[in-house]
């Protein structure tokens, strides 16, 4: 029988102290070893220097969701081992530099003051000064396994051995903790070489001193901690798999849905997307290749001077023809407003993937939330409906995408993909049938490209959907002002009124053409009398915990809602039913928007709420707290407050 | 005397407290000898060592705060006991380590 392994951990370091190295070389380790990982980057929006930390869950299992207290912390500086003096577990290990025992907390510059104030709490609770010696004391009382590592001295052995300058502190370190760290869990220098090697690839300046910092550590292990036992392999050793954030899903799936056009000013967490679309953005053309004598044709990534000219300029290349998208979060979604609305004046398919961060304003502009929901959803000014549609983990996102450019064009109105922060950095494991480039396949809709003499841009129609003509295929106007069948500015109160009763309609012709399926997904037990509802990343802490709740005896449903408008109204009332049970609305906002929509939408008002305001990712064992409280107490909103 | 292999202190003497130096903007155990021109740490020394000072108009940079200061904010962060020095190393990859948005 396999045994299921469950690994989490949490890698910590100074922002730009090589932390990204080093997460994604533990990853790539336990990938190759066959399991499946999830890994997030938690980092300051400092750039350089304030704590910084990946998180990583390892299964045997489907790796689903972030947990705490984890099995490792590997403190880099004495920052992190402050920090994450209350997420390691009773048996777990903390791994430190034992030159950093003395520093005291309230001397470290990049530690925020609160931070400081609560550690020094603590501490002066203990009789303790708030040193990383005392956190090291706590932690042996708590029944941590603790290591000291004399990084200086190894760094030092790695220099001697290498006979040559470390082309890179900072990995040469991170390589040195990470790799104790995986001696503590199991991972041999077989694979932690064999993660170098895939990170760094061919550049010997960088793979030799960080090989040679991996055996340093593991020597060190050895001599020092005692046997070493390896973990087995897990069940997907040998296969070839691809490791991918939730940015670099959706940018790959902006460029096999046929994006040509996208446009970008730079804001966390959406230009990773536009980036890697710009790495990799040629388009095969296969037939049509002969015809343009050219083998490929790229796609124009254009970083605007602002959010304004982002949105305008997607708009200006979707009337003429191309699939065209921008990619922002909320300070940017806020200034394409008045342009949204344009879109839906003049029915332009222009895509919007949102990236959702923790505000308001600026806020933590590096940090995850849910907060826009509804800002999505009643963007614009002046009756603007428009589709809105918010993915759960890295598949959805993928297929969403092509989605998005799929009932943009169908429809001509704009599309808003909403995705946040979380799903942006995290980094998961998929196999090549996760990601089938043909499952959504192209649908451009009602389209003429060689318009015929009478064109009317805006025809009235029954589905209030008019052919759609690329912007100089022939005399035409795309007008932001109200206007009539051709596109000529109308204040005619009869024009007016068709034009409005016509987006209208197309509304209406959405809501019924989307399948019900696409719109929300049912997991779990049908008949369970606890209900969560949630909708975007907060999905796999959910289906995680729903195991573990199951596990606990407690049945529960989630409702996971898809597209958020045209809202699924009926199927919603439907299953939630005349008597709806507990419903307990799961989301990363104070405001419960997502309660609210149900509540406008179907009348059903939902009474409890499990609420994330930290600006950190939801964890599944938040989620079994907070209906185990919301079972046992009754409580209206349950607050969970995991991460550092 | 070859410079950066002398690996241990002389007389309150090292890589820590020269001019020559810069410490890793993160790791400052090691850094970077500006005249040999590679990686030695701070508790090495040579028969270069010139003793930090902060006597030149020049723009200083404190290891403990991790902050770049003016001569005279040198001057207060020295009294505080921290450690001032000429400048700080940053890795030629750390690029690679921050997150473009």
């Amino acid at each position: 029988m396999r045994v299921l392994v469950d690994i989490s951990f949490i890698v910590g370091g100074p922002q730009g102290g090589g932390i990204e190295s080093s997460g994604q070389i533990a990853l790539k380790a336990f990938v190759v070893k066959g399991y499946n990982v999830l890994g997030t980057r938690e980092y300051h929006s400092n750039i350089m220097g304030a704590h910084s930390y990946f998180h990583v869950r390892v299964t045997s299992g489907p790796a689903r969701a972030l947990r705490i207290p984890v099995d490792l912390v590997v403190a880099l500086d004495a920052e992190s081992v402050l920090t994450h003096i209350n997420d390691v577990r009773k048996g777990g290990y903390l791994i430190y530099d034992l030159d950093s025992t003395g520093v005291d907390a309230t001397r470290i510059a990049s530690m925020e003051p609160s931070l400081k104030s609560r550690l020094r709490r603590l501490f002066a609770s203990m009789n303790l000064q708030p040193t990383v010696g005392s956190a090291v004391k706590v932690l042996e009382e708590r029944g941590v396994k603790t290591v000291g590592l004399p990084l200086k001295d190894m760094l030092k052995k790695v220099s001697d051995t290498l006979g040559t300058p470390i082309a890179s502190i900072a990995k040469a370190v991170n390589v040195m903790g990470l790799t104790a760290g995986l001696y503590t869990q199991g991972v041999s220098l077989q694979y932690v070489n064999k993660a170098i090697e895939a990170q760094f690839g061919k550049r010997p300046k960088v793979l030799a001193p960080n090989v040679t910092a991996a055996r340093v550590a593991f020597e060190f292990m050895e001599q020092n901690i005692g046997e070493f036992k390896e973990l087995p392999e897990g069940p997907h050793r040998g296969r070839v798999r691809m490791i991918a954030s939730g940015n670099e899903v959706v940018a790959m799936a902006k460029i096999v849905g046929g994006l040509t056009f996208e446009t970008f000013y730079p804001i966390t967490p959406a230009s990773d997307e536009a980036f890697y679309i710009e790495a990799n953005k040629y388009l095969e053309l296969g037939e049509l290749s002969r015809k343009l004598e050219l083998d490929k044709i790229p796609v124009v990534v254009l970083q605007t001077e602002d959010e304004i000219s982002a949105i305008n300029m997607a708009i200006g290349a979707a009337a003429a023809g191309a699939r065209a998208a921008t990619s922002t979060s909320g300070p940017g979604f806020s200034l394409m407003n008045e342009a949204i609305s344009m879109a839906v004046e003049m029915e332009v398919p222009v895509v919007i993937t949102f990236w959702m961060r923790a505000g308001p304003s600026t806020g933590i502009a590096t940090r995850t939330g849910q907060q826009d929901l509804l800002h999505a959803i009643f963007s614009g000014h002046g009756d603007t409906p428009k589709i809105v549609l918010a993915s759960g983990d890295h598949v959805e996102a993928f297929y969403d995408a092509v989605k998005a450019f799929n009932w943009a064009e169908e429809f001509q109105t704009p599309v808003v993909h909403l995705l946040d922060k979380y799903l942006a950095s995290t980094i998961t494991v998929l196999d090549e049938w996760d990601l089938d480039p043909h499952k959504v396949g192209i649908s451009r809709g009602l389209r003429v490209e060689s318009p015929p003499e009478g064109y009317m841009r805006y025809k009235i129609s029954d589905s209030g959907i008019s052919a759609f003509a690329p912007l100089g295929s022939a005399t035409m106007i795309f007008s932001s002002l109200e206007h009539d069948e051709h596109g000529f500015a109308s204040e005619d109160p009869v024009d007016r009124e068709a034009m409005v009763e016509k987006r209208l309609r197309k509304f209406e012709t959405i809501a019924k053409s989307i399948p019900e399926e696409e719109k929300l997904a049912l997991h779990g037990d049908p008949s369970a009398k606890v209900t969560l509802v949630s909708f975007g990343s907060t999905k796999q802490a959910i289906l995680s915990a729903m195991e573990e709740l199951e596990r606990d005896g407690v049945r529960v449903r989630f409702l996971q809602l898809r597209v958020l408008s045209p809202f699924p109204s009926k199927t919603v009332t439907d299953i939630l039913g005349d008597d709806p049970g507990i419903v307990i609305s799961v989301e990363a906002n104070s405001t419960g928007q997502l309660a609210f929509l149900i509540r406008a939408h179907t009348g059903i008002e939902v009474k409890h709420l499990i609420q994330k305001l930290n600006a950190r990712p939801l964890y599944d064992v938040e989620v079994v707290y907070g209906v185990k409280r919301i079972l046992s107490e009754g409580a209206r909103r349950v607050v969970v407050s995991g991460g550092a | 005397m070859e410079i950066g292999v002398v690996k241990r202190l002389r007389g309150g003497l090292g890589c820590f407290n020269c001019a020559n130096w810069l410490p890793h903007v993160h790791y400052p155990f090691a850094g970077y000898c500006t005249v040999w021109g590679g990686i030695t740490f701070e508790d090495y020394y040579c028969a270069k060592h010139v003793m930090m000072s902060v006597d030149v108009e020049w723009f200083y940079w404190c290891a403990t705060c991790k902050v770049r200061l003016t001569r005279e904010e040198a001057l207060t962060h020295r009294a505080l006991g921290h450690r001032v020095v000429r400048g700080a190393y940053v890795d030629p990859d750390v690029r690679e380590e921050i997150y473009e948005g």
